[in-house]
């Protein structure tokens, strides 16, 4: 293939390759973006036929394409930035006629991808990027090879000009001349080699580059792309707005869209994650609602349960773009630690927190938990009073319920003057809560907000007309008839629903729904059950709400993490008892939960894979921060460190460094084995070298051009003073070499030479021996030479 | 093979040091560090890229996006790549020239150069040629798209020689993109060649066809085996029936045969007096230019009458050619037309000698008021109108 059709087809590919960018973005409108895109393919006849627009086409084309971007993309600067960067393409395109106008073909397409850069966080990027990589080092490379051509023929076009006494290689009578020369000339061609040492090159690029991207300072003032409003609302997942209609979740439960990946931070890991998002306290029979009491800035504390019997939980939450605004945590959230620049709500009296706007990119944060085991749970009202000035209560070292009771017992109870932790830079500060405080009668603001959630608890009980009917509270009532406490009937409801209803994702229960599942189907899924289990406990006065969430088992060993799906998404009850606060029920059958996934072992195992890319993509190259580099640095300093100081204590030789208390492998173990790697590979080399030289010297007889052992000497002679002119035959530079002392030898090892060189003789053992001590010998020489008047 | 120059001089810049200086010992100099920065300069392309680099670096500092960071890593990979890569790409080559044994001025020659590419592993890509004069003049290039590892890849030259004369080619620079354009690295070799550039091949059938006519032909009047007729006479035995002429043995009734004259070459003299003249042309503010016209009508009058069986030779101020026929005696004038120079001093004039009237002149540069043509009928010799590009008759100019 010649270099100009490869040229042709690779400028081509790199400009379609920017609006794949664009469009894996989906941020842009896949009609527009699909569309031009589509245009570069006649662009490659267009040109391979020597055809392009005139320059004043190409103008006034390109104005046009100004304004129409402006149009489209009016409600947003970069949108319409991006639009005119995709006509532009096309002009550029379709009006190339030299190799320095694919230049501008490759600058355009590199700020599609940087489009592509700002608009996306997905892990698509990654491949986007190295696809990107590869086909502009090719696009480069051709260009190099392609341009060159074209310089050299300038260069000859404007010295073959007779008129011309300096050569302008630019002008008009110069491009007769080269076009003239090109047509005398066969293009330049390449081979399939000339393509393979592409990807090394490639390879070279992209490690520089990440190099670069490691020690990059990440100092940002973070103001020029977040600061603008949100181009698209996010993925509508139903399960997690302000509004919810029933019956959402049957769809959301087939979907295995990743929603979350989750970290966890601290040891040992849980066997599940029952994540909560929304609490929705108002049914009017077709649809849930969280009755808004958001307030921007409101510190992120959580205050679910006054009992603190577990010890917290750290998360780190990787949190996907267009999912949903929700923040999620563990059953009990407590705090969370959010980037100063993500801008949220928090709701105080349903304990939701949500962001300000859908972020387009992936984010992360730090969520602080504690777990409430279902079998843990003990009716409040056994419970010791919790003292005003209460100390924390002590984390139960086992999930048995007498232990628990043990623990508060020795009358550890309140959580409110646990200290907090530190507030960072950055991060949202920690503080108590207020509307479980005991309430100061003096204070107004106290007395407001106690009044609030009184008003939010009593709304707790509130049920729609269809609802309160005579049937469902009958039914209540005979459900929870053994039962003596609030804690009883709530824990009478769970289990019976649990053991004699049936989990299903088929919409079974038609008409007035919860009746129909309660009496007639007792079929459903989750949000059934769950919102039964609040109907019910509501036709009993019980302050109840439903909990949106995901309740997630899958855990991925490689990227250690919880991959939670959107098929995970869950409901639950949260039951509110006085001084207590809200308490976790899951009335749904446990084959409901935690479900296994529905792919071959193969699948998922490749599933885990993408998964592991995603998180390592979100961790190490998204989120990448200056903290990260920071600990990096310092994991390099304590690596070095610990091994001088192993080196000096003589300690190197023991192993146990190798593993942290984690059971994990230190920072510099893996600093050692890369050392380790590059000692031998250096080994390697060295001993490789070695024997190709000896392999020369054995094979010296074999080379017809010039014998090794004999050109070494020459070089060492010449070092000594002995120059071989170049009138010299080897013969007569051998004879008045020889004549100087020390030196005779070289007469006979020049006849091997002629041997060698003209005989085709391989070296014989003794003649290698005289050549071995004669090389010793003018190297010693070299390094001590004789005085002057030593012979 | 060229060897590779080791001096401080900037690209196309010889400094003149001598070949074979011995390459000093790799160590830090600041001269060294000089004399790469020197051959190394970034491409239009590659300040495009470092502007790049700016404004993205900018855009990533100010919005915390690491994919900008990535994207602006990515650039600074392509330039540090192109960085190592392009002195990888010219290390390891050794260029040799194939030149011709002449070449004609003014006109499009080609000659070769090898390149070999002496490394192990890696090829080498997108080699420029450029070949410099002693006198810094680029006078031909060539392209090498690739030089294949541990082998040899040939560049066709194109060269264009303004002027005849003695070339010393110099220096062969060999520069690269190599492999993404971004800067651009050159090698000096340097290897004086010496190459003769003979005077533009000027086609003077028209300004010499006119004055031409039988210009040289003379009867020899000595029988031989000619075409011409010599005369008739009668048949001896012994004598080629073939040439009895039966007409006049009929009409005279006695066996005549013909007899032919011996076919002499015409010989033919080019005067090129190159000493300046001190008539009305010496007063031409041009004169040198108008020398240069009649070297090049010179070379063409040679080769025309050459190509026409003349016996030729050349007559300068310095010496003559001697009468001589063929390519290889039109060479041997062409190389004595290419170094001709203008002389000023006002040596004694060799008087050329003709030889019994066997010669005619074709004076096309010359004082004219110089006897050089003793012994010759002045309408047999020409003389140049150098203002009215035609040739005349001596007596006429």
């Amino acid at each position: 293939m010649t270099v100009p059709v490869l040229f042709d087809t690779v400028v081509h590919a790199v400009a379609l390759w920017g609006y794949v960018a664009l469009l894996l973005t989906g941020q842009l409108p896949v009609a527009v973006v699909g569309t031009t895109g589509l245009l570069v393919f006649p662009a490659w006849f267009f040109n391979r036929r020597g055809w392009h627009f005139s320059p004043l086409w190409t103008n006034v084309l390109t104005l046009a394409a100004l304004g129409v971007a402006a149009v489209i993309g009016s409600h947003n600067l970069l949108d319409a930035g991006l639009y005119f960067i995709m006509f532009l393409q096309l002009l550029k395109l379709y009006g190339k006629r030299s190799a320095v106008d694919n230049m501008w073909v490759f600058l355009v397409c590199f700020f599609q991808v940087v489009g592509a850069a700002v608009l996306t966080s997905s892990v698509g990027f990654a491949v986007v990027f190295a696809v990107y990589v590869l086909l502009m080092s090719a696009g480069l490379i051709l260009y190099t090879i392609e341009h060159g051509y074209d310089m050299h023929l300038q260069t000859a076009a404007a010295n073959l000009q007779p008129d011309q006494p300096t050569p302008k290689p630019r002008s008009e009578n110069t491009r007769k001349w080269t076009n003239a020369l090109r047509a005398q000339s066969k293009p330049v061609s390449t081979n399939p080699g000339f393509l393979w040492s592409l990807v090394p090159i490639s390879f070279i690029v992209l490690m520089v580059a990440g190099m670069f991207f490691m020690v990059f300072p990440r100092l940002s003032t973070q103001r020029l792309f977040d600061g603008a409003p949100p181009r698209v609302q996010p993925q509508s997942m139903s399960a997690f707005e302000e509004s919810i209609e029933f019956g959402a979740f049957q769809k959301i439960q087939l979907d295995s869209t990743v929603a979350l990946y989750v970290r966890p931070l601290t040891f040992p890991r849980p066997q599940f994650l029952r994540l909560r998002g929304v609490a929705l306290d108002t049914f009017d029979g077709r649809k849930w609602t969280r009755t808004s009491n958001s307030r921007p800035g409101e510190p992120l504390y959580f205050q679910i349960t006054r009992r603190k019997y577990t010890n917290e939980s750290h998360y780190l939450m990787i949190q996907p773009p267009g999912i949903t605004n929700y923040l999620f945590a563990d059953t009990l959230p407590e705090r969370m630690l959010l980037s100063s620049h993500i801008q949220y709500v928090f709701d105080p009296l349903s304990q939701s927190a949500l962001l300000v706007h859908p972020l387009r990119k992936q984010f992360e944060y730090t969520a602080v938990s504690r777990r409430e085991p279902l079998e843990d749970r003990i009716d409040p009202e056994k419970l010791p009073q919790i003292a005003a000035d209460g100390h924390s209560e002590q984390p139960a070292k086992t999930n048995s319920p007498e232990r628990a009771l043990a623990g508060l017992a020795k009358g550890v109870a309140g959580l409110f003057k646990e200290s907090p932790a530190p507030a960072k830079p950055g991060q949202s500060k920690y503080r108590t809560d207020r509307f479980l405080m005991p309430v100061n009668p003096y204070n107004r603001a106290q007395l407001q907000r106690h009044a609030m959630q009184v008003r939010y608890v009593q709304k707790c009980t509130q049920l729609p007309a269809q609802l309160a009917t005579p049937v469902l509270s009958n039914l209540a009532a005979e459900w929870t008839r053994e039962a003596a406490t609030s804690f009883d009937k709530a824990l009478a409801i769970e289990t019976r629903l649990r053991t004699q209803y049936q989990y299903s994702l088929d919409h079974k229960a038609k008409g007035n729904y919860i009746e129909d599942f309660l009496l007639r189907s007792k079929e459903g899924h989750c949000e059934y059950f769950a919102t039964s289990m609040v109907v019910l406990l509501r036709n009993l006065a019980i302050p109840a709400r439903v909990v949106n969430g995901f309740y997630s088992v899958e855990w991925n060993e490689m990227a250690k993490v919880y991959t939670v799906r959107q098929r995970d998404a869950h409901s639950w009850v949260e039951v509110y008892f006085d001084n207590y606060g809200w308490m976790t029920f899951d009335p749904t059958p446990a084959s409901g939960v935690g479900r296994p996934v529905p792919f071959s072992a193969f699948m998922t195992a490749i599933e885990r894979i993408v998964d592991t890319c995603k998180v390592r993509w979100y961790r190490h190259v998204i989120d990448f921060s200056f903290s990260d580099q920071v600990g990096y640095l310092r994991d390099l300093h304590a690596a070095i460190t610990e091994l001088l100081e192993a080196l000096n204590t003589d300690a190197w030789i023991r192993i146990d460094f190798l593993a942290t208390d984690t059971g994990e492998a230190s920072p510099w173990f893996s600093l050692t084995l890369m050392a380790s790697g590059a000692a031998l590979l250096a080994v390697l080399a060295v001993i490789l070298v070695r024997s190709l030289r000896k392999r020369r010297w054995r094979l010296g007889g074999k080379r017809t051009r010039s014998v090794p052992f004999y050109d070494a000497i020459i070089k060492h002679l010449a070092k000594l003073g002995h120059q071989r002119a170049s009138s010299e035959t080897p013969r007569e530079f051998a004879r008045r070499v020889a004549a100087m002392p020390g030196l005779e030898p070289f007469d006979s090892i020049t006849e091997i030479y002629y041997q060698c060189r003209y005989r085709g003789d391989t070296l014989t053992q003794p003649q290698v021996t005289t050549i071995r001590q004669f090389t010793t010998n003018i190297a010693r020489q070299q390094r001590h030479p004789r005085p002057a008047n030593s012979g | 093979m060229l060897e590779s120059m080791k001096s401080d001089s900037p690209i196309g810049v010889p400094d003149g040091s001598p070949p074979g200086t011995p390459r000093r010992s790799l160590s830090y100099s600041p001269s060294r560090v000089r004399r790469y920065l020197r051959r190394y300069r970034l491409t239009t392309e590659g300040w495009l890229v470092i502007v790049i680099i700016t404004l993205v670096g900018i855009a990533a500092w100010h919005s915390g996006t690491n994919l900008l960071y990535l994207m602006c890593s990515m650039l600074i990979g392509f330039l540090l790549t192109q960085s190592v890569l392009i002195v990888l790409c010219l290390s390891g080559l050794k260029v040799r020239r194939i030149l011709p044994k002449y070449a004609y001025a003014a006109e499009e020659t080609r000659y070769r150069v090898a390149v070999s590419n002496g490394k192990r592993f890696a090829n080498s890509y997108s080699l420029r040629l450029i070949e410099h004069t002693s006198r810094r003049r680029v006078v031909a290039c060539g392209y090498v798209a690739r030089a294949p590892r541990h082998s040899t890849a040939e560049a066709s030259m194109i060269a264009h020689f303004p002027e005849r004369g003695l070339y010393t080619l110099g220096y062969l620079e060999v520069r690269t993109r190599y492999p993404f354009g971004l800067s651009e690295r050159a090698r000096m070799f340097t290897s004086p060649e010496e190459l003769v550039v003979f005077p533009p091949r000027a086609d003077v059938t028209a300004v010499f066809g006119s004055a031409s006519g039988d210009f040289g032909e003379e009867e020899s009047r000595v029988k031989g085996t000619g075409t011409q007729l010599y005369g008739l006479t009668e048949y001896t035995p012994g004598m080629h029936a073939r040439r009895i002429h039966w007409r006049s043995s009929a009409k005279t009734n006695k066996l005549m045969v013909i007899e032919h004259e011996r076919d002499e070459l015409r010989k033919a003299s080019v005067v090129l007096w190159n000493v300046e003249p001190a008539d009305s042309l010496a007063e031409s503010p041009d004169t040198r230019a108008h020398f240069e016209q009649a070297v090049t009508y010179a070379a063409g009058l040679a080769r025309l009458l050459i190509s026409e069986g003349y016996e030729v030779s050349l007559v300068t101020a310095e010496g003559s050619v001697p009468h001589g026929t063929g390519s290889g005696h039109l060479h041997r004038i062409l190389r004595t037309l290419a170094t001709i120079e203008l002389g000023t001093s006002a040596r004694p004039p060799a008087r050329h000698r003709t030889h019994g009237g066997e010669s005619e002149f074709g004076v096309v540069f010359s004082d004219s008021n110089r006897n050089l043509t003793s012994g010759v009928k002045q309408t047999d010799v020409r003389q140049l109108d150098i203002r009215n590009h035609r040739f005349v008759p001596r007596n006429m100019a």
